[in-house]
């Protein structure tokens, strides 16, 4: 059993950091909008959760407003970049300092442990128990959430609403000649995306059981990795597109925390890690060098 | 609205546009008149560089001009939302990579610009069914479920053009559909766009072929250096346009 710990605790944060690759697919690929707002989302979305807390809310609650606190920072980044036309990167750049900031002040402190307060991850806790060191009942609790939110969410962007999100995101001027309001879809869309990234710090927070300001910091590079290699490792045949770049970013984020907890498992230290993501990255990318260079997304690389 | 205006009628009152170009004013048009009566397919032709494409980005209410109106059943669109646009007129851009969403699929682009759809409650059945029909005369029904990328540049042209007839615009304008097209092609797009004239819509078409130019619809206008050069709806006058623009205007 012992060598499938590294696996389990692979599986577990790719299943959590899962959402904020999703967030990061919604808004890269589907709204054509390179989002940096995730790093500051994810956190600011942990620590509204920690805070409210703190002040005895009860955790579906606090987790409902950490969560929002993330749609209203991608809303801020969405609305700086249609209203005052700040470059999509600025915009997103400015957002995060505003989260890191606005976290602070809601903490009143740059860490706080959440040790002494039941979550999810307490109801699931006996199943947890029933083989040592492998967190099964968690793992089961994260892949239903991750399945019911993803089939919700391809429902959701296959409806009519869904279908005008996406034409306004991969053709804005086409999009406005049919009528959409294509600054409206687009600042839905990132709060949309945003609050999932918020999700993801939540259940983090959870999970690693304390809330820490720099926990956002390099979600983007993460979440980032895991869709290209994501996207270079599932075939992309007979699906549509929004239906690939979900399973893309769920199965990629998987992976790529499985291969990063092998790593570390085979005594690689976690000051590496950025250079284990840099090279999987480039191995992914070199072995499936694809032939017919993607009908699908060349465009929107 | 005014009960007089037919729907899809057009005046474009002494349109003014001056374009700043490197320090220097380029007059893409000089004080433009055209009143195009309700239900007319208009051929607009002129050498390059004539005002053509500006003309059509006014009618669409991309472009402001400088002076004059432009009124769609008889209400300016000047200043109009782009949802209010969307209902009085529809642009088919030259270039057909411009004219729709092409990650999505074939279904989704027409359900997206199909008005009584989206508006109205109808199974995905139903509505399958429809554009099935719709896209067989064009041998396209079997690709419904393929991404737009993978229609070649004509196909992704017949797609446009009938994306145009789901428009719940009375106004069609056409900025070169045919170009780069084989004549097989040509053909089924000429089909298409005489059937949106059958349908009742007012339709602007730009053209470069001088034969199309005055045998396909009602009337020809020629411009020349932003101004109209030669307006002509009867048969044989417009076969003078031809002789006009051989001698290289
Ligand atoms: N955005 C712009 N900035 C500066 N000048 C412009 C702009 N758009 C058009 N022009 C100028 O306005 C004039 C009319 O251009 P327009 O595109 O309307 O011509 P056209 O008749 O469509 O030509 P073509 O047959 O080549 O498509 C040209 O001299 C062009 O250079
Ligand atoms: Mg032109």
């Amino acid at each position: 059993m012992d060598l499938l710990v590294p696996l389990d605790t692979g599986l577990l944060i790719g299943l959590i950091l899962a959402w904020s690759v999703i967030a990061l697919s919604v808004s890269f690929r589907l709204l054509n909008f390179p989002d940096l707002t995730i790093e500051g989302s994810l956190l600011i979305g942990a620590a509204v959760f920690t805070a409210l807390l703190e002040l005895k809310v009860s955790p579906v609650y606090a987790t409902l407003s950490g969560m929002l606190s993330g749609a209203l920072a991608g809303g801020l980044t969405g609305f700086f970049h249609v209203k005052y036309r700040i470059n999509k990167f600025l915009a997103g750049i400015i957002v995060v300092a505003i989260c890191f900031t606005a976290s602070l002040r809601i903490m009143g402190a740059s860490n706080i442990g959440l040790i002494n307060y039941k979550t999810v991850f307490d109801k699931v806790e006996f199943f947890d128990k029933l083989i040592p060191n492998l967190h099964i009942g968690s793992i089961l609790l994260l892949t239903v959430m991750l399945m019911l939110g993803s089939l919700l969410l391809y429902a959701g962007l296959s409806s009519k609403r869904g279908i005008r999100l996406r034409v306004a995101g991969s053709n804005p001027e086409y999009a406005r000649s049919l009528g959409i309001s294509v600054p409206i879809y687009l600042v839905a869309g990132l709060a949309f995306s945003n609050s999932l990234a918020a999700l993801s710090g939540i259940l983090l927070a959870m999970f690693q059981g304390f809330t820490d300001v720099n926990m956002g910091q390099g979600t983007l590079i993460i979440a980032l990795a895991a869709l290209t290699i994501g996207e270079r490792l599932f075939p992309k045949t007979k699906v549509s597109y929004h239906l690939f770049i979900l399973i893309a970013a769920i199965g990629g984020s998987i992976l790529y925390q499985v291969l990063v907890a092998v790593a570390i498992r085979m005594g690689l230290a976690a000051t590496d890690l950025k250079m284990v993501t840099a090279v999987l990255v480039l191995v992914v990318m070199a072995m499936k060098s694809s032939r017919h260079e993607e009908l699908l997304s060349e465009e929107f690389k | 609205m005014s009960t007089l205006v037919q729907q899809g009628q057009i005046d474009i009152q002494d349109i003014q546009v001056t374009f700043e170009r490197w320090g220097s004013k380029v007059n893409a048009l000089i004080g433009v008149n055209i009143s195009v009566p309700a239900g007319q397919w208009l051929i607009l032709v002129g050498p390059n560089g004539s005002g053509k494409s500006t003309l059509l980005k006014i009618l669409s209410g991309r472009l402001t001009p400088d002076r004059g109106d432009i009124r769609i059943n008889g209400n300016s669109i000047i200043g109009l939302s782009s949802d209010q646009l969307s209902k009085a007129v529809f642009l088919v851009h030259q270039d057909p990579l411009l004219g729709s969403a092409p990650l999505l699929t074939v279904y989704e682009n027409l359900l997206v610009a199909d008005h009584d759809a989206y508006y109205n409650r109808i199974s995905r059945k139903e509505l399958e069914m429809k554009y099935v029909e719709l896209l067989a005369p064009l041998g396209l029904s079997d690709r419904i479920k393929q991404p737009v990328k993978t229609l070649s540049g004509g196909e992704r042209q017949l797609l446009a053009l009938l994306i145009a007839g789901l428009r719940p615009s009375s106004v069609i304008l056409l900025d070169e559909p045919l170009a780069a097209l084989d004549p097989d092609k040509t053909d089924q797009c000429i089909q298409q766009i005489r059937s949106l004239h059958i349908q009742g819509k007012t339709i602007i078409q730009v053209t470069h072929d001088e034969e199309l130019a005055v045998s396909l619809g009602d009337r020809t206008i020629a411009l020349h250096g932003g101004g109209v050069m030669h307006d002509e709806s009867d048969g044989q006058a417009r076969k003078t346009i031809t002789n006009w623009w051989r001698k290289g205007a």
